[in-house]
């Protein structure tokens, strides 16, 4: 049984996550992260179906990785 | 079940809080002998720093050093950063990230404001008018 538990713990352990610290976010900060970058049709579209939809606007973007901006 | 919290308990309070006592080494590697030493953590990536940065530049208040950390892995892109800014506040490079690391702020910029080896106080993410917060927050600390 300890056995098992010891296995499934370490497949689990496997699978478990780290996340950037916010110093570490040099690379997600790049333009290329942002949505619709590559195409800025795709993010124009989708804040106008966002607009339609939703009957509001802003707040689809994001701040540079890892900035604790206001 | 004791046993694991007690080894896991330390590794919640890593992260420096108002009231610790900064690590001797790492005020060293901060290179300020100052009674107050301002600690601000920046990024080149980081467009808030970029606008905060140039108003800690000219900044005066008694005793106190504003010492930045540079925390960008690439050095070479801090350093035009830096040169692009014309910043000429002390600078430390942190590439490994090995002071950051301690204080582990949540978000960059990030300012510790340390009084004689203690952390006294934390203002994190940018302020359009951060020279006068700082001195408030300075002026607070002295009360």
């Amino acid at each position: 049984m300890r056995v098992l538990l010891l296995g499934m713990v370490l497949l689990l352990g496997g699978c478990s996550v780290h996340p950037p610290k916010p110093w570490q976010k040099a690379t997600l900060a790049k333009e290329i992260f942002t949505q619709g970058s590559c195409a800025s049709e795709f993010s124009t579209i989708q804040s106008h179906v966002y607009f339609s939809k939703e009957a509001s606007k802003g707040g689809g973007g994001v701040a540079g990785g890892g900035c604790g901006c206001n | 079940m004791r046993k694991l919290t007690t080894l896991l308990f330390p590794l919640l309070l890593f992260a420096y809080q108002v009231g610790d006592k900064v690590d001797p080494d790492i005020l060293r590697q901060l290179k300020s002998d100052s009674k107050i030493v301002v600690v601000d953590f920046f990024a080149s990536w980081c467009h808030s720093c970029a606008k905060e940065l140039p108003q800690l530049q000219n900044f005066s208040y008694p005793k106190t050093e504003i010492v930045g950390v540079d925390v960008d892995e690439d050095v070479e892109a801090g350093r035009a950063f830096r040169k692009r800014l014309g910043l000429t506040i002390k600078t430390v490079e942190d590439p490994e990230g090995k002071i950051v690391s301690k204080f582990d702020p949540v978000g960059v910029p990030a300012i510790y404001i340390i009084v004689d080896g203690q952390v006294r106080d934390i203002i994190v993410g940018a302020r359009d008018d951060i020279a006068s917060v700082l001195k408030n927050h300075l002026a607070r600390i002295a009360r």
